[in-house]
């Protein structure tokens, strides 16, 4: 057995698993993203909220700043912002000279090391992360400014404020909670929502197959109306075919009833000749004769059964089956020269069974080369107008047939009651295959001189 | 004339071939396609009678084969369903007619006597050519209008020669439709057989309808009156 190796990979043939998991698969990806996007965009925000702090605060530092007489920079020992004295508030500041000098520190940077400024362009602040030995974060400003002494003396100064990132860090972490539950709860309530779509959209086909089952104990006749319109095709076929089945099994059960009460008239009659008095010849010749009877009825009934019935099937292109007949019966009928013409319309279909086509125009063809004298013809046209029907016409030069003595073996045929085995019992199989589709079988006079069999079927709606 | 019969169901093939023989045919009796193909091939049948349904190589793929294969004799088939679609197939297929079974013997019979006919050139059942006629139906040989009695060998020959009027038939072609492949051959009988129907056929000794071809064989050379 050959496996697909795919199989395993899409786990299930569920129709509704594999909505579910392709759904959540693309539910998880949109969700994922924008739990990063928010993330991203949330501490962007926060850092840029400290960098103002920052910004504000080194500010603060610079209009504080004094120059003493001999043109150096000063802090006064008591700043606005009292985090700046308080030691381990997390607010951190100091003056450098350009040189790395230091000018100051804040009482509040006892005892740490702060990082070193790298090189600065004059008059723009740059931000910076830096993570300290005791393991916490701080951001930290560097704002370079060149510093006009009353002397008339210039010299740049290096002004750096640090703020420890514990809050920021603790807002990310309580935004990330608070955001996870939302999300928690919204892919709970998508979850819900998509199961709730899914048995909404997959109701019909629960219906469908629900209906099915019923079709199956005997509880239903057929599919019921009301399908969607993407099920209604498949629906509007499993009719047909349950329709067809049907009236396959009708026929058979028909013909097996009729096979068994035909077959007593001539089983009575052989049973009554061995008991019976009369010369052995006379009875062996009647046994024949109910013989060939019996083997005449259970040649039609057997046709009979096996017609196709046209429903649920494909139209048939009647050109290649009517020339395969024709070609056939030349062969059959080789040496008796028979002038064969035939019109077949182009795109001519039959509606219905491969096989039943082959027996309509074997058998009318079959009669037509064994009566003619010299002509056979063949015409295939479909009628315009609506119903487009299918009329397969039979002529022959022959002595031809009337409808009275047509219908007489017709009905013998059904009743395997012949002169000859094999006559009428083609004929009685037309009958009932053009019957089946719900067509008749008309004979007249041709003007070959023989008989004209019409056979006319009614077009697929 | 030989014929090769590839039936399965062995009680019918071994009636048909017992009624054949009957006839004065020569019979080989194949139970599958297989056979028949070796049959085929061994023997040279001048008809060939088919049963569809066969076992294991099917009778339509046997007679696409043969006919693929090159084999020109005429091909009966045999069909148990009797729907035109398998009938018309059979005889897409390479076939030349069809018996559906159960069947008269009487019906085959004529049916491969036709057949044969027909492959040889005969369009009615009497083959006349010059004076002689010949009755395929009952046997009976004529000629100008007097019945000749002729045995049954003797029969044989000239019908393998009418059939084929005009045709050069060697004589192992001759013996090995006389005879079951199983028969001890000798073609010094046919000799004795043609000598015998030239006495029979042209007591005055004017007419020569059997020439001989030396190496060659037999030809018939009288024309055919009717076809």
């Amino acid at each position: 057995m050959v496996t697909d190796p795919n199989e395993h990979l899409s786990a299930s043939h569920s129709l509704a698993t594999r909505i579910l998991v392709a759904a959540t698969a693309l539910l998880a990806l949109f969700l994922g993203l924008t739990f990063v996007a928010l993330d991203l965009a949330f501490r962007r925000a926060s850092e840029q909220a400290l960098e103002d702090v920052l910004d504000s605060q080194v500010l603060g530092l610079l209009t504080a700043a004094d120059e003493t007489g001999d043109a150096k920079l000063e802090l006064p020992a008591g700043l606005p912002e009292t985090s700046f004295s308080r030691p381990g508030s997390g607010l951190y500041a100091r003056v450098t000279t350009d040189r790395g000098e230091s000018v100051w520190l804040s009482p509040s940077a006892l005892g740490l090391t702060l990082p070193e400024s790298g090189n600065l362009d004059p008059g723009r602040p740059e931000y910076r992360v830096e993570s300290l030995a005791d393991g916490n974060d701080l951001m930290f400003v560097d704002l370079r400014v060149e510093w006009e002494f009353e002397n008339g003396t210039a010299r740049d100064y290096v002004f750096t404020v640090a703020s420890s990132m514990r809050g920021y860090h603790e807002q990310v972490a309580r935004y990330r909670t608070r955001l996870g539950g939302w999300f928690a709860l919204m892919t709970v309530l998508l979850a819900a929502a998509q199961l709730m779509i899914l048995r909404y959209v997959l109701k019909p086909l629960r219906k469908a197959e629900r209906e099915i089952g019923e079709i199956e104990d005997g509880r239903r006749e057929r599919l019921s109306a009301g399908y969607p319109t993407e099920l209604e095709a498949l629906s509007r076929n499993i009719n047909e075919l349950i329709e067809s089945e049907r009236s396959r099994s009708t026929r058979y059960r028909e013909s097996l009833d009729n096979l068994a009460h035909s077959l007593k008239t001539p089983l009575a009659v052989v049973r009554s000749q061995i008991e019976g008095s009369g010369s052995v010849e006379e009875r062996a010749q009647i046994v024949i004769d109910q013989v060939d009877r019996m083997q005449g009825i259970v040649d039609y009934q057997l046709r009979r059964a096996a017609a196709g019935g046209g429903a649920g099937q494909a139209s048939i292109e009647i050109a290649p089956v009517a020339e395969g007949t024709l070609s056939a019966l030349a062969k059959v009928y080789a040496d008796r020269r028979i002038n064969v013409t035939s019109e077949i319309a182009a795109g001519s279909v039959f509606p219905g069974d491969r096989g039943d086509l082959a027996e309509i125009l074997g058998n009318l063809l079959d009669n037509a080369f064994k009566w003619c004298r010299h002509r056979v013809s063949l015409g295939i046209e479909t009628a315009a107008g609506p119903a487009r029907e299918l009329r397969i016409v039979v002529e022959d030069d022959g002595p031809g047939i009337d409808s009275a003595s047509a219908a007489l073996l017709i009905e013998r045929g059904e009743r395997g009651d012949e002169a000859k085995p094999g006559q009428g019992i083609g004929l009685a199989v037309v009958a009932e295959i053009v019957r089946a589709t719900g067509g008749e079988l008309t004979f007249g006079s041709s003007p070959l001189g023989g008989a004209r069999v019409t056979a006319r079927i009614p077009g697929r709606a | 004339m030989r014929v090769l019969i590839v039936e399965d169901e062995a009680a019918l093939r071994s009636e048909v071939a017992g009624r054949l023989r009957g006839e004065g045919y020569t019979v080989d009796e194949a139970g599958d396609g297989e056979e028949g193909l070796y049959f085929s091939e061994e023997y040279h049948p001048d008809v060939a009678i088919v049963d569809l349904g066969l076992p294991g190589l099917p009778g339509m793929d046997l007679i696409r084969r043969l006919r693929a294969d090159g084999a020109s004799f005429p091909i009966l088939i045999l069909t148990a369903r009797g729907r035109w679609e398998e009938k018309v197939d059979g005889l897409g297929a390479g076939a030349d007619d069809y018996v559906v079974k159960p069947f008269h013997m009487e019906e085959l019979l004529a049916r491969v006597q036709a057949l044969l006919r027909r492959s040889g050139g005969w369009a009615s059942p009497v083959l006349e050519s010059g004076p002689v006629s010949l009755d395929t139906r009952t046997q009976a040989v004529t000629l100008d209008g007097t019945p000749i009695e002729l045995t049954a060998y003797e029969y044989r020959v000239l019908e393998c020669l009418l059939l084929r009027a005009g045709e050069v038939i060697s004589k192992s072609d001759l013996t090995d439709r006389l005879y079951d492949q199983d028969f001890e051959r000798d073609s010094n009988v046919i000799e004795v057989f043609v000598g015998r129907l030239r006495r029979k056929l042209d007591p005055a000794g004017e007419l020569h309808p059997i020439e001989t071809l030396r190496g060659r064989g037999y030809r018939w050379s009288l024309t055919r009156t009717n076809t």
